[in-house]
């Protein structure tokens, strides 16, 4: 486990969960309970939201991902059993005032993990700015999520909410929520890689403009075998003023704070804007790793290892909740497709006509093989 | 170091291989590494064999050249590799063997005297060497540290429990 040694608040842990679980029981009591359910591949879950206020600040970007005929809209039928279920609730609901936090900072490792054992049944995230806990059991596959204040929610948990429960609840042998983004056609798809600012979303959105499918910008559900198959799970795609830009029709789409804070993206809401380009999932034929770059731009062939490199570091590092488990899958996926480097140029058409000449070629090859 | 036995720093670092390139990632500090050509192999060989003699000797015997230099170049990686936590000294039993957990699960058999299988890392490796012998580099990258930071220190409300800061 690459989690230092365990602090005496990890030991706190079983009796918080419980003492949590009482809290987010009495809030509903005072509020009411909303829940529904949320499928993701084969895979479901169920979120049941202590009143209307959190439900409806988290869950527009999964309007898609709602379970039963009325996806789209609030109430929809439940599935008979989730694989997961996800207790919400804000602090500023809790009758008599929320219960403290069992731990401090000098017990939090790298992205507010809670030091302990990695092989026990209880996991905690705090996630860091915003104060949010996420406590999951294991073995009952139950995770009870507390924000301060719904008012508070970040920008970004706004756009693609609940990232630890939905790493806990979807993550398995051969599948992990990675950090890269998907688009493609009937061809097929092609997986995004690398760090915050390489031109993941840049390639993702002049794909999205230029009639192609839109999976993600930046965070997916990866099956990695028996062949790589990427998954949506946010309805949305975020635009700095660089993207507004180099792709203005998309501009007036998107939306921002009223009061933004600093670095605040602009939300695109692609489920709304382009219902018909947002696909459930795609099947993965090739990666390519963007390269901020300016000027023409140029596809040319890389190695299964730079891909890894653009690939594994970033998601080990943004969510290293599973001790760097997803590399072996990531790996595996680097070395079942091509690769190519993508240098983004200034001209959004050569970034579609690239990843069209990616599906060409990649198709070609499957056909000779 | 001569002759140490290595083991890789788990469960801090996360390795992979492919075609005859290596990325490390070591969780704990937020850096991450590749290593390519000569460099793939001997990781490959400290992860299957541990033995830092037999990793020069094997490295020394695929190429035509000084013996003195190539041996100069896998101790200093192997240092390196060290230096940055991405190896570690195993603890070794009394016949000079590794008694901790020598690379790619392999104590066992190493401790019963039996020869340790070829590792398909450092097979495969093997098969991407470069023909002339050149030093292996550790290539570092620290672009992803910012993720190992935790939130600043301040007060704590005592009533509400951190991370509640105090009023006033």
């Amino acid at each position: 486990m690459s989690r230092p040694a365990e602090t005496a608040a990890y030991t706190a842990l079983p009796a918080f969960f419980e003492d949590a679980a009482r809290e987010h029981a009495e809030t509903v009591a005072h509020t009411r309970e909303r829940s529904c359910d949320l499928r993701f591949a084969d895979r479901s879950i169920r979120l049941r939201f202590a009143g209307d206020e959190l439900a409806n600040a988290l869950l527009a970007p999964f309007r898609p991902r709602l379970a039963g005929p009325a996806a789209g809209d609030i109430e929809v039928d439940p599935i008979a059993a989730p694989g997961a279920t996800v207790a919400l609730w804000q602090e500023r609901d809790v009758p008599g005032g929320a219960l403290p936090i069992p731990w401090r900072e000098g017990d939090l490792a790298a992205r507010g993990l809670l030091r302990g054992p990695g092989d026990s049944d209880l996991v905690a995230v705090h996630e860091l700015g915003y104060h949010a806990i996420t406590l999951f059991d294991r073995h009952a596959c139950r995770m009870l999520h507390r924000v301060p204040d719904v008012a508070a929610l970040p920008w970004w948990e706004r756009a693609a909410p609940l990232r630890p429960a939905l790493f806990w609840a979807l993550s398995g042998p051969d599948r992990h929520l990675v950090h890269a983004g998907a688009v493609g056609d009937d061809r097929g798809g092609v997986l995004l890689a690398g760090a915050g600012g390489s031109g993941k979303t840049t390639v993702a959105l002049a794909a999205l403009a230029g009639g192609m499918r839109y999976v993600a910008d930046d965070y997916l559900l990866l099956h990695a075998r028996p062949e790589p198959v990427a998954w949506n799970l946010f309805a949305t795609a975020k635009l700095d003023a660089g993207h507004r830009e180099r792709i203005p029709e998309l501009a007036p789409a998107a939306s921002i704070s009223p009061d933004p804070v600093a670095d605040e993206k602009w939300v695109l809401d692609v489920a709304a804007l382009f219902p018909d380009a947002l696909e459930p999932s795609l099947p993965i034929r090739a990666i390519v790793v963007p390269r901020i770059h300016g000027g023409r731009s140029a596809l040319c062939p890389a190695s299964a290892g730079a891909a890894l490199l653009a690939l594994a570091p970033s998601t080990a590092f943004q969510m290293p909740y599973d001790d760097g488990a997803v590399v072996a899958s990531l790996a595996a996926v680097a070395r079942s497709v091509p690769a190519f480097s993508l240098e983004v140029g200034d001209d959004v058409q050569e970034l579609v006509d690239a990843i069209d000449r990616v599906l060409d070629q990649v198709g070609a090859e499957s056909l000779v093989g | 170091m001569p002759g140490g036995q290595l083991r890789i720093n788990a469960p801090h670092v996360v390795h992979e291989t492919i075609d005859g390139e290596t990325i490390l990632i070591h969780l704990g500090t937020g850096a991450y590494y590749s290593l390519e050509g000569v460099g793939a192999h001997v990781w490959g060989l400290a992860v299957a064999v541990g033995d830092e003699r037999e990793i020069v000797a094997d490295v020394q015997s695929r190429y035509d050249a000084d013996p003195q230099l190539v041996a100069g170049g896998v101790e200093s990686l192997l240092r390196r590799l060290l230096e940055e936590e991405l190896l570690a000294a195993a603890e070794t039993t009394s016949d000079g063997r590794a008694g901790g957990a020598p690379a790619g699960g392999e104590a066992d058999d190493a401790a019963a005297g039996e020869e340790p299988p070829r590792p398909a890392d450092s097979a495969s490796s093997a098969s991407s060497l470069p023909t002339e012998f050149v030093a292996p580099v550790l290539s570092k990258y620290t672009d992803m540290q910012e993720f190992m930071l935790i939130d600043p220190i301040h007060d704590v409300e005592e009533e509400a429990g951190w991370p509640h800061v105090k009023a006033g």
